[in-house]
């Protein structure tokens, strides 16, 4: 009684493990684009944060602007980036920076208000995908403040 | 070796699920008697919401929870458990009589539980779910006062008894002025906001400062006195399961006479190492009447108990008196919200 027990549970087990196993997985593009950022201030041996996001992404109700795809930071104000594009779902892409002009890391602490945020929008990408050229305007913000908007 | 401890699996997954969706009810006994002291436990930090309206992302990190033979059982049984009958057999499970359900909008990070939603849920047991409503900010730009009105019209119709928002989960960054007219409203009608402080083990929350960091707040929390600003899970570092922002909270709550303290989810992982550490910064700091209790159940069947008693035994280890376990886990919410 006891083997027939384990045999059924056995069985049952390994038909679940199966379906389990049968999920698709995603399918990536690589992609590479242009970045340029300016600013009024120097740029010159400063650390420029820098993260790209899906312009929207989801279905349905769960549609929402702004799904980050990566974050990384760079020395330089000009500068390729090659990263998987996912297809499913996502139309448009968003490139964010920010400098850390004091140096710490952080966008910003509430005694250091000198980081300055830009961001540069192409809502038809990856159709078109012209040079990213991103302005930094505003500090202490984030994507969330350039995108979208009217 | 492994057939058995498949059986095994099998037979736990099936007693789990006979135990807490099953079996008939047992008479529920409420509250807890400390030191003479009634206690009638308040959980004020739970989630409504169903498996089709979490994020694939969410679903993935949810599922890992679970062997993967019997995820196909996951839909059917989160979802009732998170709807009105599985939140209340779970709050009768812990003891608990009274709990608060939040709506929540992140759709980049765990999904969607709308206001009307949460309504449905808890309308028939007024005085045993307090429903905290929510608001959608991920097009802020374009229809911040739409927004607005919508959150101020169903705290009125629904009889909201608060605010919830999770700016990390939302990516809203906590010292972004464009928000205040959320405070606003907290403050115009007496609805306290529950916020989310400290990063999230969830894919896609922010995790950097200024989404974290409650010390980002503080020149709302200064601008709106007439608000309450309750900082849910005390700054808890989940991602690092470390205390990073307690110290923020707790130098927002000597400061400030409208901010209060949430211990949320500190009793899951690590509860034995971290809640002493925590209950005890309470007792020295001097704002056990600052902290409200909540769990961030129900998460998985059973967890809202559990949560509870790592509570009660923390406090106890520490040498919380009764009247101090009640502040905390009962008098402290009903004083905020005039119950």
């Amino acid at each position: 009684m006891k083997k027939k027990y384990h045999l059924l549970s056995f069985i049952l087990f390994s038909s679940f493990m199966l379906a389990g196993c049968s999920e698709g997985e995603k399918e990536f593009e690589k992609k590479t684009i242009r970045v340029e950022v300016t600013a009024e201030q120097s740029l010159v041996d400063k650390t420029i944060y820098v993260s790209s996001f899906h312009a929207q992404s989801g279905i349905g109700f769960q549609q929402h602007p702004l799904y980050e795809i990566e974050s990384f930071s760079v020395e330089s104000t000009n500068f390729e980036r090659s990263f998987d594009y996912d297809p499913a779902g996502n139309t448009g892409l968003v490139v964010y920076a920010w400098v850390d002009n004091d140096n710490d890391g952080i966008n910003c602490t509430m005694d250091s208000r000198g980081d300055t945020s830009g961001a540069a929008v192409d809502e038809s990408f990856p159709e078109t995908n012209t040079t990213f050229i991103i302005e930094l305007t505003e500090n202490c913000v984030g994507p969330d403040w350039f995108y979208p908007v009217e | 070796m492994k057939k058995i401890l498949k059986g095994i699996l099998l037979l736990s997954v099936i007693a789990l699920v006979y135990n807490y969706f099953i079996k008939p009810d047992a008479e529920v006994v409420y509250g807890i008697n400390v030191d003479g002291i009634q206690i009638d436990p308040i959980d004020m930090h739970l989630h409504t919401g169903t498996w089709e309206a979490l994020t694939e992302p969410y679903k993935e990190r949810y599922s890992e929870r679970v062997p993967k033979a019997f995820r196909f059982l996951i839909s059917s049984l989160l979802s009732s458990g998170l709807k009105t009958e599985g939140l209340l057999k779970q709050i009768d499970n812990a003891g608990i009589r009274r709990a608060g359900i939040f709506a929540v909008y992140s759709p980049d990070t765990t999904g969607i539980a709308s206001n009307e939603f949460l309504y449905e849920q808890i309308k028939d047991h007024p005085d045993r779910m307090f429903g905290f409503y929510s608001i959608r900010t991920d097009h802020w730009n374009l229809n911040s006062e739409e927004e607005l009105k919508k959150l101020e019209a169903d705290l009125i119709k629904y009889q909201g008894k608060g605010i919830k928002l999770a700016h990390a989960h939302q990516q809203m960054r906590l010292d972004d002025k464009r928000f205040d007219g959320i405070y606003d409203i907290s403050e115009r009608l007496g609805k306290p906001l529950y916020i989310h402080t400290g990063t999230s083990p969830n894919p896609y929350t922010r995790m950097e400062p200024p989404y974290v960091d409650p010390l980002y707040l503080e020149e709302s929390i200064k601008k709106y006195p007439g608000a309450i600003f309750i900082m849910g899970h005390s700054g808890y570092d989940s991602f690092l399961v470390k205390l990073t922002y307690l110290d923020s909270c707790i130098e927002l709550a000597k400061k400030y006479e409208n901010v209060y303290i949430e211990p949320g989810a500190l009793g899951s992982r690590k509860a034995s190492e971290i809640l002493p550490i925590y209950l005890k910064r309470m007792k020295e700091e001097g704002i056990i009447d600052r902290v409200i209790y909540g769990s961030d159940g129900p998460q998985f069947p059973g967890y809202t108990a559990s949560h509870l008693n790592n509570m009660i035994d923390a406090m106890e280890e520490v040498g919380y008196t009764g009247l101090e376990m009640k502040a905390v886990l009962e008098s402290n919410f009903e004083r905020v919200f005039d119950l």
